[in-house]
Protein backbone atom coordinates (compact mmCIF):
# COMPACT_ATOMS: atom_id res chain seq x y z
CA UNK A 1 0.00 0.00 0.00
CA UNK A 2 0.88 3.60 -1.07
CA UNK A 3 2.36 5.93 1.53
CA UNK A 4 0.08 8.17 1.01
CA UNK A 5 -3.03 5.93 1.61
CA UNK A 6 -0.89 4.77 5.01
CA UNK A 7 -1.55 8.32 6.39
CA UNK A 8 -4.75 8.35 5.15
CA UNK A 9 -5.79 4.56 7.24
CA UNK A 10 -4.07 6.29 10.21
CA UNK A 11 -5.99 9.38 10.22
CA UNK A 12 -8.99 7.37 9.90
CA UNK A 13 -8.65 4.86 11.95
CA UNK A 14 -7.36 6.97 15.13
CA UNK A 15 -10.67 9.36 14.46
CA UNK A 16 -13.04 6.63 14.32
CA UNK A 17 -11.02 4.69 18.02
CA UNK A 18 -11.92 8.92 19.35
CA UNK A 19 -15.27 8.51 17.78
CA UNK A 20 -16.33 5.42 19.29
CA UNK A 21 -15.35 6.20 22.80
CA UNK A 22 -16.80 4.09 24.90
CA UNK A 23 -16.90 0.63 23.24
CA UNK A 24 -12.87 2.08 22.57
CA UNK A 25 -12.59 1.85 26.21
CA UNK A 26 -14.19 -1.35 26.73
CA UNK A 27 -12.29 -2.96 24.19
CA UNK A 28 -9.12 -1.51 25.39
CA UNK A 29 -10.12 -2.95 29.18
CA UNK A 30 -10.67 -6.53 27.85
CA UNK A 31 -7.61 -6.40 25.91
CA UNK A 32 -5.78 -4.98 28.91
CA UNK A 33 -7.68 -7.60 31.29
CA UNK A 34 -6.85 -10.63 28.94
CA UNK A 35 -3.16 -9.54 28.84
CA UNK A 36 -2.51 -8.80 32.53
CA UNK A 37 -3.87 -12.83 33.11
CA UNK A 38 -1.84 -13.96 29.96
CA UNK A 39 1.30 -11.43 32.20
CA UNK A 40 0.71 -13.25 35.35
CA UNK A 41 0.55 -16.65 33.31
CA UNK A 42 3.61 -16.34 32.01
CA UNK A 43 5.69 -14.96 34.86
CA UNK A 44 4.42 -17.45 36.98
CA UNK A 45 5.64 -20.36 34.38
CA UNK A 46 8.70 -18.63 33.86
CA UNK A 47 9.74 -18.46 37.08
CA UNK A 48 8.95 -22.15 38.33
CA UNK A 49 10.58 -23.32 35.41
CA UNK A 50 13.38 -21.37 36.84
CA UNK A 51 12.65 -22.22 40.17
CA UNK A 52 13.02 -26.01 39.20
CA UNK A 53 15.67 -25.40 37.16
CA UNK A 54 17.48 -23.80 40.70
CA UNK A 55 16.40 -26.95 42.31
CA UNK A 56 17.18 -29.83 39.41
CA UNK A 57 20.91 -28.09 40.42
CA UNK A 58 20.86 -29.81 43.34
CA UNK A 59 19.96 -33.10 42.10
CA UNK A 60 21.93 -35.22 40.47
CA UNK A 61 21.92 -38.69 38.44
CA UNK A 62 24.81 -40.90 40.48
CA UNK A 63 26.18 -43.60 37.93
CA UNK A 64 28.49 -46.54 39.43
CA UNK A 65 31.29 -48.02 37.06
CA UNK A 66 32.08 -51.73 37.05
CA UNK A 67 34.62 -51.99 40.12
CA UNK A 68 38.04 -52.45 38.20
CA UNK A 69 37.37 -50.50 35.14
CA UNK A 70 40.45 -48.54 34.48
CA UNK A 71 41.74 -44.39 34.35
CA UNK A 72 41.11 -44.40 30.53
CA UNK A 73 38.09 -46.42 30.87
CA UNK A 74 36.66 -43.60 33.74
CA UNK A 75 38.00 -40.82 31.59
CA UNK A 76 36.04 -42.22 28.45
CA UNK A 77 33.00 -43.02 30.20
CA UNK A 78 33.33 -39.17 31.42
CA UNK A 79 33.52 -37.83 28.05
CA UNK A 80 30.06 -39.97 27.20
CA UNK A 81 28.12 -38.56 29.82
CA UNK A 82 29.01 -35.31 29.17
CA UNK A 83 27.69 -35.33 25.40
CA UNK A 84 24.00 -36.18 26.44
CA UNK A 85 21.87 -33.25 26.30
CA UNK A 86 20.45 -32.26 29.17
CA UNK A 87 23.74 -32.63 31.45
CA UNK A 88 24.98 -29.93 32.73
CA UNK A 89 28.39 -30.82 34.57
CA UNK A 90 29.62 -34.55 35.33
CA UNK A 91 31.64 -34.90 38.50
CA UNK A 92 33.62 -38.06 38.87
CA UNK A 93 34.41 -39.27 42.50
CA UNK A 94 36.96 -41.61 42.96
CA UNK A 95 36.98 -44.84 45.17
CA UNK A 96 39.25 -42.81 47.60
CA UNK A 97 37.36 -40.09 47.44
CA UNK A 98 34.45 -42.07 48.18
CA UNK A 99 35.61 -43.41 51.16
CA UNK A 100 36.86 -40.26 52.61
CA UNK A 101 32.72 -39.21 52.50
CA UNK A 102 31.66 -41.91 54.02
CA UNK A 103 34.16 -41.32 56.90
CA UNK A 104 33.14 -38.19 57.43
CA UNK A 105 29.60 -38.44 56.56
CA UNK A 106 28.67 -41.50 58.56
CA UNK A 107 28.65 -42.10 62.15
CA UNK A 108 32.12 -43.34 63.54
CA UNK A 109 33.03 -44.06 59.99
CA UNK A 110 36.70 -43.27 60.39
CA UNK A 111 36.99 -46.28 62.78
CA UNK A 112 34.31 -48.42 60.31
CA UNK A 113 35.84 -47.88 56.61
CA UNK A 114 39.55 -48.04 58.57
CA UNK A 115 41.56 -50.02 56.18
CA UNK A 116 39.35 -49.95 52.98
CA UNK A 117 41.75 -47.46 51.09
CA UNK A 118 44.03 -48.27 48.13
CA UNK A 119 43.92 -51.98 47.32
CA UNK A 120 41.28 -52.47 49.58
CA UNK A 121 39.12 -50.16 48.53
CA UNK A 122 35.28 -52.04 47.24
CA UNK A 123 34.11 -48.50 45.93
CA UNK A 124 33.82 -48.29 42.43
CA UNK A 125 34.16 -44.69 40.45
CA UNK A 126 31.16 -42.45 40.40
CA UNK A 127 29.72 -39.90 38.20
CA UNK A 128 27.67 -37.42 39.89
CA UNK A 129 25.45 -36.27 37.08
CA UNK A 130 23.86 -32.51 37.04
CA UNK A 131 20.82 -31.68 34.83
CA UNK A 132 20.21 -28.78 33.02
CA UNK A 133 17.02 -30.27 32.16
CA UNK A 134 14.50 -31.49 34.52
CA UNK A 135 12.46 -33.59 31.82
CA UNK A 136 15.23 -35.04 30.54
CA UNK A 137 16.09 -36.89 33.52
CA UNK A 138 14.44 -40.32 32.27
CA UNK A 139 16.37 -40.03 28.92
CA UNK A 140 19.67 -39.55 30.38
CA UNK A 141 19.53 -42.21 32.83
CA UNK A 142 18.24 -44.93 30.54
CA UNK A 143 21.64 -43.85 28.03
CA UNK A 144 23.81 -44.64 30.92
CA UNK A 145 22.45 -47.29 32.05
CA UNK A 146 23.04 -48.81 28.41
CA UNK A 147 26.78 -47.43 28.30
CA UNK A 148 29.34 -50.58 28.80
CA UNK A 149 30.56 -50.95 32.13
CA UNK A 150 27.53 -49.38 34.24
CA UNK A 151 26.96 -50.60 37.74
CA UNK A 152 24.14 -49.13 38.76
CA UNK A 153 22.37 -45.76 38.57
CA UNK A 154 21.04 -43.85 41.33
CA UNK A 155 18.19 -40.61 40.45
CA UNK A 156 15.92 -38.52 42.66
CA UNK A 157 13.30 -38.82 39.40
CA UNK A 158 9.96 -38.77 41.63
CA UNK A 159 11.15 -35.67 42.92
CA UNK A 160 12.07 -34.13 39.48
CA UNK A 161 8.94 -35.76 37.81
CA UNK A 162 6.41 -34.09 40.58
CA UNK A 163 8.39 -30.50 39.54
CA UNK A 164 8.20 -30.86 36.12
CA UNK A 165 4.63 -31.78 36.25
CA UNK A 166 3.39 -28.95 38.52
CA UNK A 167 4.98 -26.80 36.14
CA UNK A 168 3.48 -28.14 33.18
CA UNK A 169 -0.08 -28.39 34.93
CA UNK A 170 0.28 -24.29 35.96
CA UNK A 171 1.36 -23.03 32.22
CA UNK A 172 -1.74 -24.75 30.82
CA UNK A 173 -4.05 -23.67 33.27
CA UNK A 174 -2.89 -20.24 32.95
CA UNK A 175 -2.70 -20.56 29.08
CA UNK A 176 -6.50 -21.83 28.56
CA UNK A 177 -7.52 -18.86 31.26
CA UNK A 178 -5.85 -16.44 28.55
CA UNK A 179 -7.26 -17.85 25.65
CA UNK A 180 -11.09 -17.59 26.87
CA UNK A 181 -10.19 -14.07 27.82
CA UNK A 182 -8.62 -13.43 24.56
CA UNK A 183 -11.81 -14.79 22.88
CA UNK A 184 -13.62 -12.52 24.85
CA UNK A 185 -11.75 -9.68 23.69
CA UNK A 186 -11.45 -10.29 20.26
CA UNK A 187 -15.27 -10.50 20.38
CA UNK A 188 -15.78 -7.17 21.97
CA UNK A 189 -13.64 -5.82 19.51
CA UNK A 190 -15.26 -7.38 16.82
CA UNK A 191 -18.22 -5.77 18.44
CA UNK A 192 -17.17 -1.85 18.30
CA UNK A 193 -15.71 -2.63 14.88
CA UNK A 194 -19.45 -3.10 13.68
CA UNK A 195 -20.98 -0.27 15.47
CA UNK A 196 -17.59 1.54 13.27
CA UNK A 197 -18.66 -0.13 10.21
CA UNK A 198 -22.29 1.05 10.63
CA UNK A 199 -21.16 5.02 11.89
CA UNK A 200 -19.49 4.84 8.28
CA UNK A 201 -22.04 3.62 5.88
CA UNK A 202 -22.72 5.92 4.10
CA UNK A 203 -18.89 6.96 3.92
CA UNK A 204 -18.43 3.33 2.49
CA UNK A 205 -21.53 3.48 0.34
CA UNK A 206 -20.21 6.70 -1.58
CA UNK A 207 -16.26 4.84 -1.50
CA UNK A 208 -18.03 2.00 -3.08
CA UNK A 209 -19.89 3.74 -5.41
CA UNK A 210 -16.75 5.87 -6.41
CA UNK A 211 -14.66 2.69 -6.97
CA UNK A 212 -12.70 2.44 -3.79
CA UNK A 213 -10.81 -1.18 -3.76
CA UNK A 214 -12.19 -3.60 -0.98
CA UNK A 215 -8.86 -3.19 1.09
CA UNK A 216 -8.69 0.43 0.66
CA UNK A 217 -12.25 0.09 2.61
CA UNK A 218 -11.40 -2.45 5.16
CA UNK A 219 -7.78 -1.08 6.13
CA UNK A 220 -8.72 1.97 8.36
CA UNK A 221 -11.32 -0.78 10.46
CA UNK A 222 -8.36 -3.41 10.88
CA UNK A 223 -5.91 -0.64 11.47
CA UNK A 224 -8.21 0.45 14.61
CA UNK A 225 -8.98 -2.83 16.18
CA UNK A 226 -5.11 -2.97 16.13
CA UNK A 227 -4.75 0.60 17.84
CA UNK A 228 -7.18 -0.77 20.39
CA UNK A 229 -5.88 -3.88 21.20
CA UNK A 230 -1.95 -2.20 21.07
CA UNK A 231 -3.19 0.44 23.76
CA UNK A 232 -4.75 -2.19 26.02
CA UNK A 233 -1.40 -4.14 25.46
CA UNK A 234 0.72 -0.94 26.68
CA UNK A 235 -2.01 -0.31 29.48
CA UNK A 236 -1.78 -4.07 31.04
CA UNK A 237 2.22 -4.15 31.01
CA UNK A 238 2.93 -1.31 33.48
CA UNK A 239 1.07 -3.56 36.58
CA UNK A 240 2.45 -6.55 35.21
CA UNK A 241 5.91 -5.50 35.75
CA UNK A 242 6.12 -3.06 38.09
CA UNK A 243 3.85 -5.40 40.42
CA UNK A 244 6.35 -8.25 39.56
CA UNK A 245 9.36 -6.08 39.87
CA UNK A 246 8.12 -5.35 43.56
CA UNK A 247 7.01 -8.73 43.99
CA UNK A 248 10.63 -10.27 43.05
CA UNK A 249 11.95 -7.49 44.93
CA UNK A 250 10.23 -8.32 48.37
CA UNK A 251 11.29 -12.23 47.48
CA UNK A 252 14.79 -11.30 46.90
CA UNK A 253 15.00 -9.65 50.55
CA UNK A 254 13.13 -13.05 52.01
CA UNK A 255 14.37 -15.75 50.59
CA UNK A 256 17.96 -15.83 49.28
CA UNK A 257 18.29 -20.04 48.24
CA UNK A 258 15.82 -20.11 45.43
CA UNK A 259 15.73 -16.87 43.44
CA UNK A 260 12.94 -15.52 41.19
CA UNK A 261 13.48 -14.46 37.51
CA UNK A 262 15.36 -10.84 37.19
CA UNK A 263 12.74 -8.56 36.31
CA UNK A 264 14.88 -5.93 34.30
CA UNK A 265 16.03 -9.52 32.07
CA UNK A 266 12.58 -10.16 30.98
CA UNK A 267 11.59 -6.69 30.34
CA UNK A 268 11.81 -6.66 26.44
CA UNK A 269 10.69 -9.94 26.06
CA UNK A 270 7.36 -8.80 27.99
CA UNK A 271 6.82 -5.59 26.35
CA UNK A 272 7.24 -7.53 22.79
CA UNK A 273 4.78 -10.45 23.78
CA UNK A 274 1.89 -8.06 24.77
CA UNK A 275 1.97 -5.91 21.59
CA UNK A 276 2.27 -8.62 19.23
CA UNK A 277 -0.38 -10.52 21.03
CA UNK A 278 -2.71 -6.73 21.69
CA UNK A 279 -2.48 -6.23 17.89
CA UNK A 280 -3.32 -10.22 17.01
CA UNK A 281 -6.60 -9.75 19.46
CA UNK A 282 -7.51 -6.54 17.91
CA UNK A 283 -6.72 -7.63 14.26
CA UNK A 284 -8.46 -10.72 14.07
CA UNK A 285 -11.59 -8.96 15.71
CA UNK A 286 -11.63 -6.50 13.24
CA UNK A 287 -11.03 -8.74 10.47
CA UNK A 288 -14.12 -10.82 11.84
CA UNK A 289 -15.69 -7.87 11.95
CA UNK A 290 -15.11 -6.95 8.71
CA UNK A 291 -15.84 -9.60 6.81
CA UNK A 292 -19.14 -10.26 8.60
CA UNK A 293 -20.20 -6.64 8.13
CA UNK A 294 -18.86 -4.87 5.82
CA UNK A 295 -20.19 -5.97 2.24
CA UNK A 296 -17.72 -4.76 -0.48
CA UNK B 1 -20.20 2.03 -24.15
CA UNK B 2 -23.26 0.36 -22.73
CA UNK B 3 -24.23 -3.39 -24.11
CA UNK B 4 -27.16 -5.54 -22.46
CA UNK B 5 -27.30 -8.62 -24.97
CA UNK B 6 -30.25 -10.89 -23.78
CA UNK B 7 -29.78 -9.85 -20.06
CA UNK B 8 -32.59 -11.81 -17.57
CA UNK B 9 -32.52 -11.03 -13.61
CA UNK B 10 -34.10 -12.75 -11.76
CA UNK B 11 -34.30 -11.87 -7.84
CA UNK B 12 -34.91 -15.06 -4.88
CA UNK B 13 -38.76 -14.67 -4.60
CA UNK B 14 -38.86 -15.72 -8.54
CA UNK B 15 -40.16 -11.90 -9.72
CA UNK B 16 -38.35 -11.36 -13.02
CA UNK B 17 -36.47 -8.20 -12.13
CA UNK B 18 -35.41 -8.34 -15.88
CA UNK B 19 -36.06 -10.36 -19.03
CA UNK B 20 -34.55 -10.49 -22.14
CA UNK B 21 -33.53 -6.96 -22.30
CA UNK B 22 -31.39 -6.17 -24.61
CA UNK B 23 -30.05 -2.57 -26.04
CA UNK B 24 -27.01 -0.73 -26.55
CA UNK B 25 -25.76 3.16 -25.94
CA UNK B 26 -23.48 4.93 -27.59
CA UNK B 27 -20.93 6.48 -26.21
CA UNK B 28 -21.87 10.32 -25.77
CA UNK B 29 -25.49 9.82 -25.58
CA UNK B 30 -28.03 10.75 -23.39
CA UNK B 31 -31.11 8.22 -22.47
CA UNK B 32 -33.57 8.53 -20.09
CA UNK B 33 -34.80 5.00 -18.60
CA UNK B 34 -38.40 5.35 -17.46
CA UNK B 35 -40.94 3.22 -15.62
CA UNK B 36 -42.61 2.48 -12.86
CA UNK B 37 -41.39 1.41 -9.25
CA UNK B 38 -40.10 -2.22 -9.69
CA UNK B 39 -40.42 -2.35 -13.13
CA UNK B 40 -36.64 -3.07 -13.28
CA UNK B 41 -35.27 0.56 -13.87
CA UNK B 42 -33.08 0.32 -10.22
CA UNK B 43 -31.88 -3.68 -11.18
CA UNK B 44 -30.50 -2.08 -15.08
CA UNK B 45 -28.31 0.51 -13.03
CA UNK B 46 -27.39 -2.00 -10.34
CA UNK B 47 -26.20 -4.45 -13.39
CA UNK B 48 -24.52 -1.42 -14.87
CA UNK B 49 -22.46 -1.02 -11.57
CA UNK B 50 -21.88 -4.84 -10.46
CA UNK B 51 -24.01 -4.92 -7.78
CA UNK B 52 -26.20 -7.68 -9.04
CA UNK B 53 -25.20 -9.79 -11.86
CA UNK B 54 -27.49 -11.27 -14.03
CA UNK B 55 -28.56 -14.53 -14.59
CA UNK B 56 -28.06 -14.82 -18.15
CA UNK B 57 -27.64 -12.27 -21.08
CA UNK B 58 -24.31 -10.62 -21.54
CA UNK B 59 -23.38 -6.48 -20.75
CA UNK B 60 -20.42 -4.61 -21.51
CA UNK B 61 -19.79 -1.18 -20.17
CA UNK B 62 -16.95 0.67 -21.84
CA UNK B 63 -14.04 -1.87 -22.26
CA UNK B 64 -15.29 -4.24 -19.21
CA UNK B 65 -17.04 -7.17 -19.64
CA UNK B 66 -19.70 -6.48 -16.76
CA UNK B 67 -20.75 -10.66 -16.82
CA UNK B 68 -16.89 -12.00 -16.41
CA UNK B 69 -15.79 -9.23 -14.29
CA UNK B 70 -13.71 -10.84 -11.76
CA UNK B 71 -14.33 -8.94 -7.94
CA UNK B 72 -10.59 -7.40 -8.35
CA UNK B 73 -11.71 -5.49 -10.94
CA UNK B 74 -15.22 -4.49 -9.84
CA UNK B 75 -13.64 -0.99 -8.26
CA UNK B 76 -12.09 -0.60 -11.89
CA UNK B 77 -15.32 -0.51 -13.36
CA UNK B 78 -16.38 1.88 -10.87
CA UNK B 79 -13.76 4.35 -11.64
CA UNK B 80 -15.47 4.67 -14.87
CA UNK B 81 -18.34 5.46 -14.06
CA UNK B 82 -19.98 8.74 -11.63
CA UNK B 83 -22.59 7.89 -10.01
CA UNK B 84 -25.87 10.77 -8.65
CA UNK B 85 -27.85 9.87 -6.12
CA UNK B 86 -31.28 11.35 -5.49
CA UNK B 87 -30.64 11.78 -2.16
CA UNK B 88 -27.04 13.72 -2.81
CA UNK B 89 -25.12 11.24 -0.69
CA UNK B 90 -22.99 14.19 0.91
CA UNK B 91 -20.78 13.41 4.20
CA UNK B 92 -22.02 15.54 6.09
CA UNK B 93 -18.93 16.54 8.24
CA UNK B 94 -17.08 17.49 4.84
CA UNK B 95 -17.40 20.80 2.82
CA UNK B 96 -17.73 20.67 -0.42
CA UNK B 97 -14.51 20.61 -1.24
CA UNK B 98 -13.81 18.13 1.14
CA UNK B 99 -16.77 15.81 -0.05
CA UNK B 100 -15.21 15.71 -3.57
CA UNK B 101 -11.70 15.23 -2.62
CA UNK B 102 -13.17 12.17 -0.54
CA UNK B 103 -13.75 10.98 -3.71
CA UNK B 104 -10.47 11.25 -5.28
CA UNK B 105 -8.83 9.88 -2.18
CA UNK B 106 -10.07 7.21 -1.88
CA UNK B 107 -9.33 5.77 -5.07
CA UNK B 108 -5.54 6.95 -4.76
CA UNK B 109 -5.42 10.61 -6.27
CA UNK B 110 -2.71 12.65 -5.08
CA UNK B 111 -2.98 15.77 -3.16
CA UNK B 112 -1.97 17.61 -6.43
CA UNK B 113 -3.65 16.33 -8.88
CA UNK B 114 -7.12 16.96 -5.97
CA UNK B 115 -6.04 20.65 -6.05
CA UNK B 116 -5.90 21.08 -9.45
CA UNK B 117 -9.24 18.92 -10.26
CA UNK B 118 -11.91 20.43 -8.03
CA UNK B 119 -12.04 23.78 -9.27
CA UNK B 120 -12.35 22.42 -12.64
CA UNK B 121 -15.43 20.12 -11.47
CA UNK B 122 -16.66 23.14 -9.25
CA UNK B 123 -16.94 25.51 -12.36
CA UNK B 124 -18.71 22.86 -14.26
CA UNK B 125 -21.58 22.96 -12.01
CA UNK B 126 -21.44 26.78 -10.70
CA UNK B 127 -20.51 26.20 -7.10
CA UNK B 128 -16.97 27.43 -7.15
CA UNK B 129 -17.55 30.15 -4.79
CA UNK B 130 -19.47 27.22 -2.02
CA UNK B 131 -16.48 25.13 -1.99
CA UNK B 132 -16.05 25.93 2.02
CA UNK B 133 -19.44 25.57 2.82
CA UNK B 134 -20.57 22.52 4.27
CA UNK B 135 -23.93 20.78 3.15
CA UNK B 136 -26.40 21.57 5.41
CA UNK B 137 -25.37 25.33 4.02
CA UNK B 138 -26.41 24.99 0.38
CA UNK B 139 -29.87 24.51 -1.00
CA UNK B 140 -31.17 20.84 -2.23
CA UNK B 141 -30.35 21.29 -5.78
CA UNK B 142 -26.80 23.33 -4.84
CA UNK B 143 -26.30 19.45 -2.97
CA UNK B 144 -27.03 18.16 -6.32
CA UNK B 145 -24.44 19.70 -7.88
CA UNK B 146 -22.22 18.92 -5.28
CA UNK B 147 -22.85 15.42 -6.22
CA UNK B 148 -22.82 15.85 -10.07
CA UNK B 149 -19.25 17.26 -9.51
CA UNK B 150 -17.96 14.70 -7.19
CA UNK B 151 -19.27 12.17 -10.23
CA UNK B 152 -17.45 14.09 -12.41
CA UNK B 153 -14.15 14.05 -10.20
CA UNK B 154 -12.49 10.95 -11.30
CA UNK B 155 -13.15 12.09 -14.88
CA UNK B 156 -15.42 9.31 -15.80
CA UNK B 157 -16.56 8.23 -19.58
CA UNK B 158 -20.43 7.47 -18.31
CA UNK B 159 -22.58 9.30 -15.40
CA UNK B 160 -25.42 7.10 -14.18
CA UNK B 161 -27.63 9.38 -12.11
CA UNK B 162 -30.35 7.69 -10.68
CA UNK B 163 -33.41 9.84 -10.21
CA UNK B 164 -31.33 12.77 -9.97
CA UNK B 165 -34.00 15.53 -9.55
CA UNK B 166 -36.63 13.35 -7.29
CA UNK B 167 -35.82 14.75 -4.35
CA UNK B 168 -36.16 18.67 -6.13
CA UNK B 169 -38.55 20.93 -7.15
CA UNK B 170 -39.25 21.89 -10.70
CA UNK B 171 -37.70 24.85 -10.89
CA UNK B 172 -33.87 23.46 -9.13
CA UNK B 173 -34.47 20.14 -11.62
CA UNK B 174 -33.95 21.82 -14.25
CA UNK B 175 -30.90 23.34 -13.27
CA UNK B 176 -29.73 20.06 -13.03
CA UNK B 177 -31.45 19.06 -16.48
CA UNK B 178 -29.12 22.40 -17.87
CA UNK B 179 -25.69 21.42 -15.69
CA UNK B 180 -26.24 17.40 -16.67
CA UNK B 181 -27.08 18.51 -20.59
CA UNK B 182 -23.64 20.48 -20.62
CA UNK B 183 -21.93 17.35 -19.43
CA UNK B 184 -23.10 15.90 -22.42
CA UNK B 185 -22.47 17.79 -24.71
CA UNK B 186 -18.69 18.08 -23.84
CA UNK B 187 -18.57 14.17 -24.33
CA UNK B 188 -19.58 12.01 -21.53
CA UNK B 189 -22.32 9.12 -21.73
CA UNK B 190 -25.49 10.58 -19.30
CA UNK B 191 -28.12 7.66 -17.85
CA UNK B 192 -30.44 8.93 -16.05
CA UNK B 193 -33.45 6.96 -14.64
CA UNK B 194 -36.45 9.41 -13.69
CA UNK B 195 -40.05 9.68 -12.83
CA UNK B 196 -40.58 13.16 -14.32
CA UNK B 197 -43.07 13.09 -16.97
CA UNK B 198 -41.87 16.62 -17.73
CA UNK B 199 -38.10 16.30 -18.03
CA UNK B 200 -38.17 13.72 -20.70
CA UNK B 201 -40.63 15.37 -22.50
CA UNK B 202 -38.95 18.57 -22.77
CA UNK B 203 -35.11 17.35 -23.01
CA UNK B 204 -36.26 14.76 -26.10
CA UNK B 205 -33.81 12.59 -25.62
CA UNK B 206 -33.57 8.64 -26.49
CA UNK B 207 -36.13 6.90 -23.75
CA UNK B 208 -35.65 2.98 -22.76
CA UNK B 209 -39.23 2.71 -20.66
CA UNK B 210 -39.57 -0.80 -18.56
CA UNK B 211 -42.27 -2.55 -17.45
CA UNK B 212 -42.10 -5.72 -15.58
CA UNK B 213 -39.11 -6.44 -16.66
CA UNK B 214 -39.23 -5.54 -20.58
CA UNK B 215 -38.70 -2.88 -22.82
CA UNK B 216 -41.66 -1.69 -23.84
CA UNK B 217 -40.61 1.52 -25.69
CA UNK B 218 -36.88 2.57 -27.06
CA UNK B 219 -37.00 5.59 -29.32
CA UNK B 220 -36.01 9.67 -29.50
CA UNK B 221 -38.57 11.41 -27.97
CA UNK B 222 -40.54 12.02 -24.64
CA UNK B 223 -42.17 9.80 -22.32
CA UNK B 224 -45.06 8.09 -24.04
CA UNK B 225 -44.82 4.98 -22.87
CA UNK B 226 -48.10 5.32 -21.16
CA UNK B 227 -49.80 4.69 -24.15
CA UNK B 228 -48.33 1.04 -24.45
CA UNK B 229 -48.90 0.54 -21.22
CA UNK B 230 -52.28 1.83 -20.95
CA UNK B 231 -52.86 -0.62 -24.53
CA UNK B 232 -51.18 -3.76 -23.69
CA UNK B 233 -51.32 -3.80 -19.74
CA UNK B 234 -53.11 -4.14 -17.05
CA UNK B 235 -51.48 -3.20 -14.02
CA UNK B 236 -51.84 -5.71 -11.00
CA UNK B 237 -50.86 -3.40 -8.00
CA UNK B 238 -49.70 -6.51 -5.68
CA UNK B 239 -46.35 -6.53 -8.70
CA UNK B 240 -45.11 -3.78 -6.66
CA UNK B 241 -41.82 -4.42 -4.44
CA UNK B 242 -41.17 -1.30 -3.58
CA UNK B 243 -42.00 0.71 -0.84
CA UNK B 244 -44.76 2.76 -2.66
CA UNK B 245 -48.24 2.62 -1.17
CA UNK B 246 -51.45 2.27 -3.24
CA UNK B 247 -52.35 5.55 -3.19
CA UNK B 248 -48.52 6.86 -4.25
CA UNK B 249 -49.23 4.57 -7.39
CA UNK B 250 -52.74 6.24 -8.42
CA UNK B 251 -51.09 9.69 -8.27
CA UNK B 252 -48.22 8.87 -10.46
CA UNK B 253 -50.77 6.71 -12.88
CA UNK B 254 -52.75 10.08 -12.85
CA UNK B 255 -49.80 11.81 -13.52
CA UNK B 256 -49.09 9.48 -16.58
CA UNK B 257 -52.75 10.00 -17.81
CA UNK B 258 -53.20 5.80 -17.49
CA UNK B 259 -56.47 4.45 -17.54
CA UNK B 260 -56.76 1.95 -15.03
CA UNK B 261 -58.19 -1.05 -16.19
CA UNK B 262 -59.98 -3.81 -13.43
CA UNK B 263 -58.42 -7.05 -13.83
CA UNK B 264 -62.38 -8.31 -14.34
CA UNK B 265 -62.83 -5.39 -16.69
Amino acid sequence: MPLRNMKYYAGQSLYSVWRNKLMSLISMSTVCFCLILLGVAILIGDNLQYISQQLQAQFEIQAFMDSGASQAQVSEMEKQIKALAGVADVVVETPEEGIEWFKQEVENGAEAFEGLEGENNPLPYCFKVTLSDASQAENIEKSIQSMNQILQVNNRRDVLNSIVHFTKGIRWVSLAGMLIFALIAVFIISNTIKLAVMARSREISIMKSVGATDWFIRWPFIIEGAIVGLIGAVIAFFPVFFGYRGIAHWWSGLLDIVKLVDANAILVYLILAFCLIGIGIGSIGSIMAVRKHLRV
Amino acid sequence: MILFEHVTKTYNNNVKALDDVSFHIRKGDFVFVVGHSGAGKSTLTKLILHEEQPDTGYIRVGDFDVTKLSRKMVPYLRRSIGMVFQDFRLLPNKTVYENIAFAMEVIGATQRQIRRRIPDVLSMVGLTMKAKCYPNELSGGEQQRVGIARALANNPQLIVADEPTGNLDDETAWEIMAILDRINKYGTTIIMVTHSQKIVDEMQKRVIAIDRGKIVKDEQGGYTYENQVSEDTVFDFTYTSQKQGYGDILKELEALNINIHHGDE
